[in-house]
């Protein structure tokens, strides 16, 4: 049931991406290039999604429970840390240099495309480097108390 | 840098099914919509149900030009102003940390 559900939202998802043009890197990069080959179509989509959003989320978050789920999966933490802020900025630079950003890509992917691989790969092995990384931090804190 | 076509339409249309997409699965699964968190959970699933939905939501983003292909005849536009070579370096960054 889950799957049933779950697939059309992504395929609902990948079809807004390819249409808005979030997969496209040149297209998210001239949206920084005010200067010189600018698009502002990035600021539409953002800007409609974020709409869209919330207002979709102040109706569902009013609802005593998801459709077919028990528990609440949301962030609770409403604090800024460290982690939060730095992860933004790594995030911001990677999407600055490559034009990539982890939602655009898995649509990209359906083109295959050389660089989409590529990226696919880099982006993967730096999720279970930062995992491994965050066990081997886990660990040592561990010994040490 | 590349030159790209303004397309406010396009690019309203796709926002709207961005959020829409979000909406829905925070309406059914209670989950936020991010591909990250998504691919990261796929890798380290918690259990097997916890592994299908996010697949099933990846093989729906992948399919999303396939569709588009379908629909409208061609691929949406992907143009990589990057040299090959600077995504591969970032990958062999990343996999030696």
């Amino acid at each position: 049931m889950r799957i049933l559900i779950s697939y059309p939202i992504g395929l609902i998802f990948g079809v807004g991406i390819s249409i808005s043009g979030m997969a496209n890197p040149a297209k998210v990069l001239n949206f920084f290039d005010v200067a010189g080959t600018w698009d502002p179509s990035l600021g539409f989509i953002m800007g409609c999604a974020l709409i869209v959003t919330f207002i979709g989320y102040r109706y569902v978050l009013k609802r005593p429970a998801p459709y077919l789920s028990t528990g609440l999966q949301l962030p609770t933490r409403r604090d800024l840390d460290l982690h939060l802020i730095g992860g933004s900025a790594v995030f911001g630079v990677g999407w600055g240099i490559a034009g990539f950003r982890p939602g655009g890509v898995p649509p990209a992917i359906g083109t295959f495309r050389t660089e989409v691989l590529i990226f696919v790969a880099a982006l993967l092995s730096g999720i279970v480097a930062y995992k491994l990384l965050q066990t081997a931090i886990a660990n040592r804190a561990q010994a040490h108390a | 840098m590349i030159e790209t076509v303004f397309t406010p339409f396009q690019s309203l249309g796709g926002g709207s099914l961005i959020g829409l997409a979000s909406v829905l699965l925070m309406a059914t699964l209670c989950r936020v919509m991010g591909a990250k968190g998504i691919l990261a959970g796929l890798m380290q699933p918690a259990n097997f149900c916890d592994w299908s939905w996010r697949a099933a939501v990846m093989v729906g983003m992948i399919t999303g030009p396939i569709a588009v292909l379908l629909i409208a005849g061609q691929f949406p536009a992907v143009q990589v102003p990057a040299s090959k070579t600077m995504p591969s370096s970032a990958a062999l960054l990343w996999a030696s940390a």
